[in-house]
C-alpha cells in the first residue's frame, strides 16, 4: 500500500506540472496523432471491462462512471 | 446548374474633404461575392450533402465471460463455505451514434446479459426457478452541441431477475483553447427496485436503495501527441445496501451443554455510504515507433472502510499502417471493508454488519489482455472501409481464488 501512496504522489505532480508548466495550443490541423485510433478509447469495450471489474470488485466508479447502483451487486 | 452569387457591398463615407471621400469609398469598397455552383458531376463525386436524422456511427461487440472460483457469500457447497462462484456469461452489446442535426446527436447502448448462474446467483439456489438468467440494459444521452458547450442529459434502464433499475442524469462539456481544454461535469441519479429474497427464498416486499453522484474532470493537450486527463468524483447511496439473498457462514451460539452450531446468517450492510474516487490518466504517441503508450491510476476510499488503488498500462504498437495490437496489465489492491468476515461470531447481534461477499474482501486482482485491432479506414486499396475489427483476450484474477477469461469480439462503423 505505501509504494501506491508514493505513486498516487508522483502521479499528481507530474500531472499538476504537466499542466502548470505552459500548456501549449495544439491547433486543429496537427492533431494527426492526437486523432490516430490507438489514442482513441473503445466506449463499449470500456463499459465491458468496467462491468467486469465493478462486479468483482468492492471499488467501483471513476472517470465519469457512477459509484455503485444499477446492478444487483452491492459493488 | 445552379448558382448562386451574393455580392455585399460595404462603402464608408469617412472624411470631410470630397475628395477624401471618394477616396475613401472607393479604397473601402468591398466587394464579397459569394458563388456556389454545383454540378451534376461534383454531386455525383462528391455525394449529396448529408441533412436530417441519420446514423453517423455504430458498434457492436460481443462478450464472453467464463468465471471460475470461491467465494464465502456462496452457499453453492457446504455450510462452513466457500461456495462456487462458477458462471459463464454471453453479453451481446450495440451502441449507435444518431445525428438529428448540427447541434443535437443522441447516443444509445442496448446490452444483454445471459448468465449462468447457478451458483454465483444465490436466487437460483434458493427458488430454483432458473439455471440461466438475462438482463437488459438500456441507456440513451442526448447532448446539445452550443458553440464550444455540449449539455447532456442522460437516461436509463435495467432490468435482470427480481431487480430493475432507473437512472437520469445530466452532463457538460466546456472546450476553451480551441478545444486543447475540455472541462466535464455531470451528475446522476440511479434507484434500484429489488425484491428482497432472504438467504431462505422469503420475499419480504419490494426495497429500493438510490444513489447520487457527481464528477468533474478535465482534459488537456499537452503537445501535439501527448493527452492527460483526471476526475475526481462522489457518491452516496442510500436504502438497502446488501444483497439480500447472500449469507455468512456463522457460529449460533445453542446452549453451554450444547455449543455452537455451524450455519448461515444474512448479510448485513449500513443504510448508508459514501464513496470517493479519483483518477488519472496519460496517453502518449510515439510517432517514430509507430505506437502509443497509455498509464492511469485510480484512487478510491469510502466510509466502509474500502480503500483501493487501481493501475493500469497498456502499449499498442503497428504492425502494418492498418493493424495493430494492443497488450494491457492492470493492477488491483483493495482493502476489505471493515464488516468483511468469513465466519460470523456467536455473539453478533442480529443488525450488526456483516458481509461475506468476495468482492468485498481484502484482495489484489490483477489483468493480462491482448487485442488485435484491423483499421480498415487505414488499409490499402482492396480492404478500405469505414469500419473496424477487433479481438481481444483478457485474463483476469483475484488473490481470493476468483479467475476470469473474457473473450471480446468487436465491429465498429462511420457512415
Amino acid at each position: 500500500m505505501l509504494k501506491f501512496t508514493k505513486l498516487a504522489r508522483l502521479c499528481l505532480v507530474a500531472l499538476l506540472g504537466a499542466h502548470l508548466s505552459g500548456c501549449v495550443v495544439v491547433p486543429q490541423k496537427r492533431r494527426r496523432f492526437i486523432a490516430d485510433p490507438t489514442m482513441q478509447d473503445d466506449p463499449l469495450e470500456q463499459r465491458a471491462r468496467g462491468k467486469l471489474h465493478r462486479s468483482r470488485e468492492g471499488a467501483s466508479g471513476g472517470r465519469g462512471q457512477p459509484a455503485g447502483g444499477g446492478c444487483a451487486c452491492t459493488n | 446548374m445552379a448558382v448562386g452569387v451574393s455580392l455585399q457591398v460595404v462603402a464608408v463615407l469617412a472624411p470631410i474633404d470630397a475628395t477624401c471621400r471618394a477616396a475613401w469609398a472607393s479604397a473601402l469598397l468591398l466587394f464579397s461575392v459569394t458563388a456556389q455552383a454545383q454540378s451534376e458531376n461534383d454531386a455525383a463525386i462528391l455525394g449529396e450533402e448529408a441533412s436530417g436524422v441519420r446514423v453517423e456511427e455504430l458498434r457492436l461487440r460481443n462478450n464472453v465471460y467464463l468465471q471460475q472460483g470461491n467465494g464465502y457469500q456462496s452457499a453453492y457447497g457446504n455450510v462452513r463455505g466457500p461456495g462456487s462462484e462458477q458462471v459463464w456469461v454471453v453479453e451481446p452489446q450495440i451502441s449507435a451514434r444518431i445525428r438529428q442535426n448540427d447541434h443535437i446527436r443522441h447516443d444509445i447502448f442496448l446490452g444483454v446479459d445471459i448468465v449462468t448462474a447457478a451458483s454465483a446467483d444465490g436466487i437460483d439456489l434458493i427458488t430454483e426457478a432458473s439455471r440461466v438468467n438475462e438482463s437488459t440494459t438500456l441507456n440513451a444521452q442526448t447532448t446539445i452541441e452550443d458553440d464550444g458547450s455540449d449539455y447532456s442529459a442522460r437516461y436509463g434502464i435495467h432490468v435482470e431477475e427480481h431487480f430493475t433499475s432507473f437512472s437520469v442524469g445530466v452532463g457538460f462539456v466546456e472546450h476553451l483553447n480551441e478545444e486543447n481544454t475540455l472541462i466535464n461535469a455531470s451528475s446522476n441519479i440511479v434507484v434500484d427496485f429489488l425484491d428482497p429474497l432472504d438467504r431462505r427464498g422469503i420475499d419480504t416486499g419490494l426495497v429500493n436503495r438510490t444513489t447520487i453522484d457527481v464528477q468533474v474532470g478535465l482534459s488537456q493537450l499537452l503537445s501535439e501527441t501527448t493527452i492527460v486527463d483526471g476526475s475526481i468524483g462522489f457518491a452516496f447511496q442510500g436504502g438497502v445496501l446488501e444483497t439480500t439473498w447472500n449469507s455468512v457462514p456463522a457460529q449460533l451460539a445453542l446452549s453451554e451443554q450444547r455449543g455452537t452450531l455451524l450455519a448461515r446468517t444474512a448479510e448485513v450492510f449500513p443504510d448508508k455510504r459514501l464513496r470517493g474516487v479519483a483518477s488519472v490518466r496519460l496517453a502518449q504517441h510515439v510517432p517514430v515507433t509507430h505506437s502509443t503508450l497509455k498509464g492511469s491510476y485510480r484512487f478510491y476510499l469510502d466510509d466502509f472502510g474500502l480503500l483501493g488503488h487501481t493501475a493500469q498500462v497498456a502499449l499498442y504498437q503497428y504492425l502494418t499502417d492498418w493493424l495493430y495490437l494492443r497488450g494491457t496489465y492492470r493492477l488491483h489492491e483493495q482493502t476489505g471493508v471493515s464488516f468483511y468476515t468469513e465466519m460470523a461470531a456467536p455473539d453478533l447481534p442480529s443488525r450488526r454488519s456483516r458481509t461475506a461477499d468476495s468482492d468485498l474482501a481484502p484482495l489484489t486482482a490483477r489483468e493480462l489482455g491482448a487485442k488485435l485491432v484491423l483499421v480498415r479506414p487505414q488499409a490499402p486499396a482492396p480492404l478500405r472501409d469505414d469500419d473496424s475489427i477487433d479481438l481481444s483476450y483478457f485474463h483476469y484474477w483475484r488473490t481470493n481464488d476468483m479467475r476470469v477469461h473474457m473473450l471480446s469480439l468487436g465491429y465498429w462503423r462511420t457512415f
